[in-house]
C-alpha cells in the first residue's frame, strides 16, 4: 500500500489543481478525480485533498456536521489513519488539517491550519443555470446577474432570501463561490479567514481554495443586512452555550433539547477549556 | 548507495510549496533531490500531463525521465524553471485565458539570497501589508505587474535560494516599492 493510498500521478494531479486553486481564489479548477474506496458523493473529493496535501508532520482531524463522532468522519478518518499512520485529533485547536462536512468549526481557526471541505456541489451557478458551459462563461465574464435575480426575487417576494445554507459568496471581488452547505451562520467566518480553505468534489471533479486572509462576502443587496441563523432563548442543554450553532433534538417523549453541534466545542466549553 | 523516498521528498516539498503560495512573502524551506532544490522541486510539481521548459545548467534529463513530463518552449510551458531570474522569460510566459485562467505558466527561479527591492505586499494571503525583501529590480517588478494586471490572467513566481528556501508572489500578490 503507497502512502496515502493515491499513487504519486494522481496527487501530483490533484497537488497542481490545489496550487492553481490557491492562486486564483474562488476559480473552480477541474481536475482527474480518482475512484476511491468510498461512494461517491460521501465526501471523496474532500479525502483526495486531504490525502495528497497530507503528510507524517500533520495532526489529523474530521467532522461531519461538526461532530467527530458521526459515521461518516469515523470511517474518513480511521481510512486516511490506516494509509499514512498519521496523528489523529479530536481538538479543533490541535490539528493541522481538518476535513469538513457543512460546517466550520466553532473555534476560531489559526495560521498554519488547512480546512478542507467535501463538497458536494461546487458550482454555485448550478442553481440558475443548469448549463455547465455556459456557467462557466458566466465565471469567466464575472456575469452573476442571474444569481442577483434570483436573490431579488426572494427578497421582493419573502423580503429576504431563502437560501438556508450553501449561501454564495463573492471571493476576492471577483469569483461567485458555492461554500458548501455550510448554514449561512458560518458564511461570515469564511471572511478574511487565517487557516487556508481548500474544497474539493470528488464526483464533479473540481477543486477550488481560499488562501488565508481573503476578503468572502455574501453576497447580498446593499440596504440588506446579512441574517444567520438565530438561537435567540435556547443554549445547549450540555454546556449551556449560547453562542454556538445548535442542534434541535427531538427527544422520545416528545420534548425538544438543543445541543451544540460543535461536539469539540461542546467538550471545551464543559472543560473550561474555551 | 543510499536509498531516496522521492515521495516523501514530494509531499514534504509540496507542503512547502503550498505554504509559500497562500502565504505570500513568507520563507518555507525546500528539501534537495540530487543535491539540488530546483530539481526536488521540479519533481514535486510535474507528472505527464505536464509540460515545462528549463534554462540552465542542472541535469534536468533525469527528472524528464522520472516524471515523464513533456519539454516545450518557453512561450507555452506549464512550469518555467531558470538558473537566474529574468524578466524576458516572465514577460513572454502564457498567462491563460479568462475561461482557463489556470493554464498559465509557474515561473521558479534560482537566486542567491533574497536580498534586493524592499517592497510591501498585500492581497490574499497576506494579513494586512508584509514587508519583504525581493531578489528583483524595477524592471522585473513592472513586468510582474503587468503580466498580472487584468485577474484572473496571469502567473505565480516561485524564488529558489542557494540556502534552499522558497519564497512565492501569487498572481494577486500587489506590491509596491517601500
Amino acid at each position: 500500500m503507497r502512502y496515502a493510498f493515491l499513487d504519486e500521478e494522481a496527487k501530483k494531479e490533484i497537488r497542481r489543481s490545489i496550487l492553481k486553486a490557491i492562486a486564483i481564489p474562488g476559480y473552480i479548477v477541474s481536475f482527474a478525480s480518482r475512484e476511491m474506496p468510498v461512494a461517491r458523493g460521501w465526501g471523496t473529493g474532500g479525502l483526495q485533498v486531504t490525502l495528497a496535501i497530507i503528510n507524517e508532520s500533520d495532526t489529523l482531524k474530521v467532522i461531519d456536521q461538526g461532530c467527530d463522532g458521526s459515521v461518516n468522519a469515523v470511517n474518513i478518518r480511521n481510512f486516511i489513519h490506516s494509509v499514512t499512520n498519521v496523528k489523529t485529533t479530536t481538538s479543533t485547536k490541535e490539528a493541522s488539517i481538518i476535513q469538513t462536512r457543512h460546517r466550520v468549526p466553532e473555534i476560531e481557526l489559526k495560521e498554519g491550519q488547512t480546512l478542507v471541505y467535501q463538497v458536494p456541489m461546487p458550482d454555485i451557478l448550478e442553481t440558475v443555470e443548469p448549463n455547465t458551459a455556459k456557467a462557466k462563461l458566466m465565471h469567466a465574464n464575472a456575469n452573476y446577474s442571474k444569481l442577483w435575480v434570483l436573490l431579488y426575487e426572494d427578497t421582493s417576494m419573502f423580503g429576504d432570501s431563502r437560501i438556508s445554507n450553501r449561501y454564495p459568496v463573492l471571493v476576492n471581488n471577483r469569483y461567485a463561490m458555492d461554500p458548501s452547505p455550510i448554514p449561512k451562520y458560518d458564511t461570515l467566518k469564511l471572511n478574511n479567514c487565517k487557516a487556508l480553505q481548500l474544497f474539493g468534489a470528488g464526483r464533479e471533479k473540481k477543486i477550488y481554495a481560499i488562501p488565508p486572509y481573503t476578503k468572502v462576502e455574501p453576497l447580498k443587496f446593499e440596504d440588506k443586512e446579512f441574517k444567520v441563523e438565530s438561537f435567540q432563548g435556547h443554549f445547549c442543554n450540555r454546556c449551556g452555550s449560547k453562542n454556538s450553532f445548535l442542534d434541535e433534538v427531538y427527544l422520545d417523549d416528545g420534548r425538544v433539547k438543543y445541543f451544540c453541534n460543535d461536539t469539540d466545542y461542546c467538550d471545551m466549553n464543559l472543560q473550561g477549556k474555551l | 548507495m543510499k536509498n531516496i523516498d522521492i515521495e516523501k521528498l514530494n509531499r514534504d516539498n509540496f507542503k512547502a510549496l503550498m505554504n509559500a503560495l497562500s502565504l505570500p512573502g513568507t520563507i518555507n524551506k525546500i528539501e534537495p533531490l540530487f543535491q539540488s532544490g530546483l530539481l526536488a522541486i521540479a519533481n514535486t510539481l510535474l507528472y505527464s500531463q505536464t509540460s515545462f521548459y528549463y534554462n540552465g545548467l542542472e541535469e534536468f534529463t533525469l527528472i524528464e525521465a522520472i516524471t515523464n513530463s513533456k519539454s516545450e518552449n518557453k512561450n507555452n510551458c506549464d512550469y518555467l524553471f531558470a538558473d537566474n531570474i529574468c524578466k524576458t522569460l516572465l514577460e513572454n510566459s502564457k498567462i491563460g485565458t479568462v475561461k482557463d485562467p489556470e493554464f498559465s505558466t509557474t515561473h521558479i527561479f534560482k537566486c542567491k539570497d533574497f536580498k534586493g527591492l524592499n517592497v510591501r505586499l498585500s492581497g490574499p494571503g497576506i494579513d494586512g501589508t508584509k514587508e519583504v525583501s525581493l531578489p528583483i529590480d524595477r524592471e522585473f517588478l513592472e513586468v510582474f505587474k503587468k503580466k498580472n494586471s487584468f485577474f484572473p490572467l496571469g502567473n505565480e513566481i516561485f524564488f529558489l535560494s542557494d540556502n534552499l528556501e522558497i519564497l512565492a508572489l501569487s498572481r494577486t500578490t500587489k506590491i509596491e516599492v517601500v
